[in-house]
């Protein structure tokens, strides 16, 4: 057991080393000179001397194993260094956006839940109604709608048509609805077949038969025999919908606007602020990987069944 | 290859798909002019007899820029989707053939590329490499090529054990002629099916990246971007945002079902 977890620690501390060393690699070889890229970026025209002095200042011309290490050592600090385009720290512009992304996700995962949950349950206990096939056909639907489209058609409908959301963004209540509504269901739709899935595998089960068949109420059927076998794959859909949240949001941060991470990483790209780019990508992956490594964690300790074998092929993928 | 008598549908939608494609192809070669031509006389009027699907902000007729747009979404979409899973299941073939060192290399590779979120690696890559589409597309290919390594290999590991893997091997067939004769019949199924499902992952990122503006760049018409500039103008013309989503989410439904229907027929 102890092995194991450290097994899986030290092998998420391995992926994070090769992650910093691919980020860093990208920054060596952006394209143009370090410096000129510094200096342009904050409109000063630059000079031979000035060059020189900004290459002596942040070692540029040091061999690559030296520069990735000093890197290295300062990110472990806390410092991923200045933004190229208002010279502030990346460390704290990333403070400030990073937060929001994270109240985003937490939000979108508990309306996700909510939608998909009833709906999942009610597709697998009555497999041939007509409101299955409604439902069935709306998940197909959805799932076919590009997140943006969604958006827009959301935002159409409820902020300018019925006007009932504010159409930009805020941190209120009221702005982060109409994001977290899209993101919600573009996940559900990709959610409901899966917990369709897994229900009916539950309900067909032995212990679910034999409880029924003990004269069980349904509502002690569900508390205790449906819930704890729905646990793991459960647990899985949130350790994967909270990964693809925090990682993947950006397209739907932009189009409402929300000062998330993935706008501010899109103005990065767009002003070609490196280091910023470089900041969001390192605090964005270890993120997701600290949160995939929790969720196997979690698994360890909830299923003993895996704690035999070598490896967790089920977990996360 | 066997015609099942269930599969005509599937040939329809095949059929439908290509025709598709080779209208886009043609809008794109022929209609490229018509597509940014600006006509400040007509800025934002609906849908008419002379423009289909009405003018946008400049005049230009929406209906050229949908064709011409499509031609602009899907096309590097293949590509890139092609590229991606020769890359992909090269270097699983080599990775589960070699075995060894070269094996654990690869591995270590994908498991890496894996631990970044796709979308966050391709929006960076595209900031490094400068906005446009080649550039989308190759950061595209650098991110999404760990799938099919990661199918291939495991599909082929399994197999190397096999018998007739190991009769193969005594006939002395060369490398490459077992696994044109051995290993690419038992890998095709999957990967095919695996192709056409992604076919709309790759749609939808390459039409979100022209959305934020980083694909695609203007005059240009593209699907993703088209959605984004008209999206100003949602209440007073709506016609420009709503035909090219009307395209590519019916492109998008299109190839679910043939890549539903590509699975069945595979009995996967």
């Amino acid at each position: 057991m102890l092995q194991k977890i450290s097994f899986l620690i030290f092998r998420s501390l391995l992926i994070l080393l090769g992650v910093s060393f691919l980020s860093f690699l990208l920054i060596y070889l952006a394209p143009g000179d370090p410096a000129k890229n510094m200096l342009s970026a904050q409109g000063i025209p630059y000079t031979q001397e000035l060059l020189e002095a900004k290459r002596m200042e942040f070692g540029f011309q040091d061999p690559f194993w030296v520069q990735y290490g000093r890197w290295l050592g300062q990110v472990l600090q806390g410092n991923f260094g200045l933004t190229y385009h208002s010279g502030s720290s990346v460390a704290k512009e990333l403070a400030f956006y990073f937060p929001h992304t994270i109240l985003l996700a937490l939000f979108t995962l508990g309306i996700t839940l909510v939608m998909s949950l009833p709906f999942g349950f009610y597709l697998a206990y009555r497999p041939e109604s007509l409101g299955t096939r409604l439902v069935a056909t709306a998940v197909t639907v959805v799932n076919a709608l590009p997140n943006f489209v969604l958006g827009i058609g959301l935002m159409l409908l409820l902020a300018l048509k019925w006007q009932v959301l504010p159409i930009q963004s805020s941190l209120s209540i009221e702005g982060l609805i109409l994001p977290s509504l899209t993101l919600a269901f573009t996940m559900s739709s990709r959610y409901i077949p899966q917990l369709e899935e897994g229900f009916r595998q539950i309900l067909r089960s032995d212990t679910v038969q034999g409880a029924k068949g003990r004269g069980l109420s349904d509502r002690q059927v569900f508390q205790t025999t449906i819930f704890p076998q729905l646990l793991p794959l459960l647990l899985t859909l949130v350790i994967l919908s909270l990964s693809s949240l925090l990682g993947g949001v950006a397209v739907v941060e932009y189009l409402f606007s929300y000062p998330g991470i993935g706008r501010m990483l899109i103005t990065a790209v767009t002003n070609r602020d490196f280091p910023l780019i470089q900041g969001a990508v390192l605090v964005i992956t270890a993120s997701v990987l600290v949160i995939n490594t929790g969720g196997e964690l979690i698994q360890l300790w909830l299923n003993p069944k895996l704690r035999k074998g070598r490896y967790l092929h089920e977990v996360s993928s | 290859m066997k015609f099942h008598h269930k599969s005509s549908f599937l040939w329809l939608l095949l059929g439908g798909v290509v025709s598709c494609l080779c209208i886009f192809a043609w809008a794109g070669l022929t209609l490229e002019n018509r597509s940014t031509q600006i006509d400040l006389a007509q800025i934002l009027t609906g849908p008419s007899f002379q423009a289909w699907f009405g003018r946008d902000e400049l005049g230009r007729d929406v209906f050229s820029r949908v064709l011409v747009g499509g031609a602009r979404t899907l096309f590097p979409s293949l590509l890139a989707l092609l590229l991606i899973s020769l890359l992909g299941t090269l270097l699983g073939l080599i990775s589960a053939k070699l075995g060894g060192l070269v094996d654990r290399l690869v591995q270590v590779f994908i498991t890496v590329f894996q631990a970044f979120p796709p979308i966050i690696l391709v929006i960076s890559l595209v900031g490094f490499l400068g906005l446009g589409m080649k550039q989308t597309i190759i950061a595209i290919c650098l991110t999404s090529w760990t799938k099919y390594a990661y199918l291939v290999r495991s599909l082929i590991v399994d197999t190397q054990t096999e018998a007739y893997m190991e009769y193969a091997g005594m006939f002395g067939n060369s490398f490459w002629r077992k696994v044109r004769l051995y290993d690419l019949p038992n890998l095709l199924p999957q990967l095919l099916t695996t192709m056409a499902y992604d076919v709309n992952t790759i749609v939808m990122e390459i039409a979100g990246l022209s959305f934020i503006g980083l694909g695609t760049q203007l005059p240009y018409a593209e699907w993703g971007s088209m959605i984004n500039a008209g999206r100003t103008y949602l209440q007073t013309a709506p016609w420009l945002v709503f035909f090219p989503s009307l395209f590519l989410v019916g492109f998008i439904f299109t190839i679910t079902l043939l890549a539903k229907n590509l699975k069945s027929h595979f009995e996967i």
